[in-house]
């Protein structure tokens, strides 16, 4: 073989430790997946710091990007839930420049995803899943729960459908963290396959290398849709939070 | 002809005929296949979701009542019904949304749910 690589598509996604911890039994060990979290939010930390650092009127470069960001997701916001859901543009806009950075990173060669892990999206859609219902009791009482009730059926069906609503708000946050972890996780591994073709080609050295360039090619296709699904994925990410924190503003429809 | 074409009168009108051609050209396809993608992903996820739901109820159900396996059973039922649900009014949305694109050239995006689509 001339190339001894390791063409394993999923082997990216192992988490390692970095530093080994434990705490009453529990394992909180410092990741790699931990890891690119912090330097995720460093990211975005920096760069926050970087555009509103001499902050004017008329914005330099950077502080235009960081403006472009903040007008995005207030958009989103006013579109969706009306001016007053900017309580939650805090929450909104974290999770989407979190989540979208991650992606971002995600690109990076010999860099973890973050995103590529169920349990960190998991946890992020948990937590919108919980704002919602926290804040939704806490705003509307028992009204809330007027969102299991659909509008314009008799009573009688109420029986069979208020189970099949309750399922239903429940299915949110699997959907809402499955698919921002699965749309990132089939692009890794594609990605991953195409390029490890492309190498196992090269490295039988005969006829067959001549074909390298055909995976190579759909790979670079495939970064470029890749760079659109980290932004995409991201976005759907906030405006569907969007959406789940508008039933808590408007539950019943 | 040539008086027509340095005309500044018609300017404004042959601003518009290119301003609507470069529309044509820019907006649509890719567009559309991503809407697509997106309504099948959501569906997808739907009828997943609903099962994966009703089947982790059931059998904390179960667990916690021991009423196995009519936990289960019940729940894994109402989760699938539910999930199908999700999906019959995802498919309802973007047959309507598609209907009305047909119609007329540019909605705004669709309702909420379909948002997604928007770039």
């Amino acid at each position: 073989m001339m190339f001894q690589m390791d063409l394993d598509p999923m082997k990216q996604f192992v988490v390692k430790d970095i530093i080994p911890l434990e705490v009453a039994g529990v394992d909180i060990s410092f990741t790699n997946a931990s890891l690119f979290m912090l330097l995720g939010v460093a990211v975005i930390f920096g760069f926050y710091m970087l555009a509103t650092s001499k902050a004017n009127i008329v914005p330099n470069r950077v502080q235009s990007v960081g403006e472009v960001g903040y007008e995005f997701i207030a958009n989103m916001i006013r579109d969706t839930i009306g001016e007053e859901g900017f309580k939650f543009f805090p929450l909104v806009f974290s999770l989407f420049m979190f989540v979208y950075v991650a992606n971002m990173l995600g690109m990076v060669p010999y860099f973890f995803t973050t995103t590529s892990q169920v349990i960190v999206t998991a946890a992020l859609a948990i937590l919108v899943f919980l704002s919602v219902i926290i804040f939704g009791i806490a705003k509307n009482g028992l009204k809330f729960f007027r969102l299991f009730a659909p509008h314009g059926v008799p009573p009688v069906m109420y029986i069979l459908l208020i189970p099949l609503e309750i399922i239903s708000f429940f299915v949110r946050p699997v959907t809402l963290s499955l698919r921002l972890f699965g749309n990132i996780l089939a692009g890794h591994i594609v990605l991953k396959l195409f390029v490890g073709f492309t190498a196992a080609l090269l490295g039988t050295a005969g006829a067959a290398a001549f074909l390298a360039p055909a995976p190579l090619l759909l790979a670079i296709a495939i970064t470029a849709l890749e760079f659109l699904v980290a932004f995409l994925q991201a976005y759907i990410f906030a405006i569907l939070t969007c959406i789940y924190l508008n039933d808590a503003f408007h539950p019943s429809h | 002809m040539a008086a027509s074409r340095h005309d500044p009168d018609s300017l404004g009108e042959r601003i518009a005929a290119a301003k609507a051609k470069h529309e044509e050209k820019d907006r649509p396809k890719p567009r559309a296949s991503m809407k697509g993608y997106g309504t099948g992903m959501k569906m997808v996820l739907d009828l997943v979701g609903g099962c994966l739901v009703g089947l982790v109820f059931g059998l904390a159900i179960d667990q916690f009542f021991s009423t196995a396996p009519w936990g289960l059973l019940i729940m894994l039922m109402l989760g699938i019904a539910s999930g199908f649900r999700l999906m019959m009014r995802t498919a309802s949305t973007y047959a309507v949304s598609s209907e009305q694109e047909t119609q007329q050239p540019d909605p705004e995006g669709g309702d909420g749910e379909q948002g997604q689509t928007r770039p």
